[in-house]
């Protein structure tokens, strides 16, 4: 063999491996953070074995969107698009997942640069966050013929700026409010969300009229949990969508079962799917997050890191649920202006996203603007992001063949910018979009 | 007392602030000496968990249905190593874990 062939099968079959890929990744934080052998055999394992379980849960995701896509389509003459993080991260992870991991350890080393730079020093260390977002901005760029250090290298200085500036800037709605905290920001991929819900909360709220003082029916507790939810409200979306298609479209997924009750399972299915990517994910991540933490803790003094979002959740209990079915609400509500207004594109309510993006809209709003604001602005940013997302689903590269937006508020801004940015960088190198994306 | 210590942290996802709670949680025990599986969980799959302690949130009480548990340990501040430490601490002292100081 000669030189070049052993340097290609690296790069193909060990670097272009996923799980070898993670599982390295893993093992270079845990040797950087001076684990016990056990411990780094353990870590580097578990990485793996993460891999191979996301990858089942994000297939079985993709299975149930593709027919209600068609459903859609075959029923209203328009696309129909999912608006789900957690798939379009599968599809980064099972399309490309070495340029997906890639991006993310790029942008965490620009995020840091930036950091120990300038006088902004916040970071964003919410692992599994980081991964979505270098999976949307790779599977974007992946649109185009560009070559993978190519995809790297835009993707990764990009996500890095994202995630030093989005943390920064959510910050600026925490400090010196009483009703949130100032020690920590948020990594997330929602901070235009908060800064038009505090900025709007100012405006039509009232303070004073704190959601913490209503005393919430115990019972309705059981909503908290965001797996229930999304089996409880797809089941009642899927089941009127694939009614509404009828039996000549659901049969052809629906195998040996009765299309009926395909249906009905459908939402059902796709919460468990979802609940087996999170498991790996969170075996993925396990290695990852400490690696992330102490390496930012130790280069960069006084640093703020970006966590996720139930660290917020604290301040307003009320507030948050009352964000969740307000915004869940003005979801809905931008759905069917879409079809009524014979959109081209049609964004199915989220529901997943509704209840995290919507619990922390709520959190703020009453921060903000108390009670009023927390019913009303969840809702109104509830109903105005998904045309923002549907915005950015024909720029979004090699996600169209998969009918799946990334549901953050986010997306609206800084997504579709980079949308835009992409395509004219591809333009100016003269590199073609890949056919069928 | 001679078993392994076997705590759950859950969050909403089992992916993030539970994550980074056994970070922080691992950097308490190593400070007292005890080693301890710790196990991330979300509200759904914490159902039908056993262990010996619980950390969560007071928000994410709900997820404590159908699980099996000792000790349970509310945080106001999921990402408080301070507060993790001055609730943890008498918690183990009572199981006997860790010598009363």
């Amino acid at each position: 063999m000669e030189i070049t062939e052993i340097l290609l099968f690296i790069a193909s079959q060990i670097f272009g491996n996923a799980a070898i890929l993670y599982g390295l990744i893993a093992l270079f934080g845990l040797v950087l953070l001076r684990s016990k052998v056990e411990d780094i055999i353990t870590g580097v394992l578990k990485t793996m074995i993460g891999f191979y379980i996301l990858y089942v849960g994000a297939i079985g995701l993709s299975n149930i969107i593709t027919p209600v896509a068609e459903a859609i389509s075959k029923t209203l003459g328009v696309t129909g698009v999912q608006p789900a993080i957690w798939a379009v991260f599968g599809e980064g992870m099972t399309k490309r997942p070495m340029e997906t991991a890639m991006v993310c350890l790029l942008a965490f080393v620009v995020n840091l640069i930036l950091a120990a730079l300038t006088k902004i020093r916040t970071i964003h260390i919410t692992g599994h966050i980081m991964l979505i977002h270098a999976a949307f901005y790779t599977m974007v760029a992946a649109g185009y013929a560009f070559q993978p250090w190519q995809i790297i290298l835009i993707g990764g200085i990009y996500t890095g700026f994202y995630f030093w500036i989005s943390t920064w800037l959510i910050y600026q709605f925490m400090k010196g409010n009483d009703r949130l905290t100032d020690e920590w920001t948020l990594g997330i991929g929602d901070s235009i969300g908060i800064a038009v819900t505090a900025l709007l909360s100012k405006v039509v709220g009232k303070r004073e009229e704190n959601t913490e003082d209503i005393k919430w029916p115990e019972r309705l507790a059981w909503l908290r949990d965001s797996q229930l939810a999304v089996a409880v409200f797809c089941t009642i979306i899927f089941t009127v969508i694939g009614l509404a298609a009828g039996p000549e479209v659901i049969s052809k997924y629906s195998g040996g079962t009765n299309w009926v009750i395909y249906t009905l399972l459908l939402g059902v299915q796709f919460a468990a799917y979802l609940a087996a990517l999170l498991y790996g994910v969170r075996m993925l991540i396990g290695a990852l997050v400490p690696a992330f933490k102490g390496i930012s803790e130790r280069l960069i003094k006084g640093a703020l890191p970006g966590l996720d979002y139930p660290t917020m959740f604290p301040f307003a209990p009320v507030g948050m649920f009352i964000g969740f079915i307000s915004n869940l609400a003005g979801g809905i509500l931008a759905t069917v202006v879409m079809v009524l207004l014979k959109s081209p594109i049609v964004v199915l309510p989220s529901i997943f996203m509704n209840f995290w993006t919507g619990a922390l809209l709520g959190v703020f709003a009453n921060a903000h603007g108390g009670r009023r604001a927390a019913v009303l602005v969840p809702f109104i940013v509830g109903f105005l992001s998904p045309f923002g997302w549907a915005l950015s689903y024909p720029v979004s590269g090699a996600l169209i063949p998969a009918h799946v937006v990334q549901d953050y508020t986010d997306t609206c801004v800084f997504g579709l910018i980079y949308c835009y940015l992409v395509k004219l960088i591809a333009q100016i190198l003269g590199v073609p979009p890949v056919v069928g994306s | 007392m001679s078993k392994r210590l076997r705590i759950v942290t859950i969050c909403g996802c089992g992916v993030g602030s539970s994550v980074m709670l056994k970070v922080n949680l691992e950097e308490v025990l190593k400070k007292v000496g005890l080693e301890a599986d710790i196990v991330p969980a979300d509200v759904t799959t914490a159902y039908g968990e056993k262990c010996d302690i619980v950390i969560t949130q007071e928000v994410f009480k709900h997820a404590l249905k159908g699980a099996t548990y000792k000790e349970v340990i509310f945080l106001k501040n999921l990402a408080s190593k301070k507060e993790l430490e001055e609730k943890l601490i008498p918690v183990l002292q009572k199981m006997g874990y860790i010598q009363p100081s």
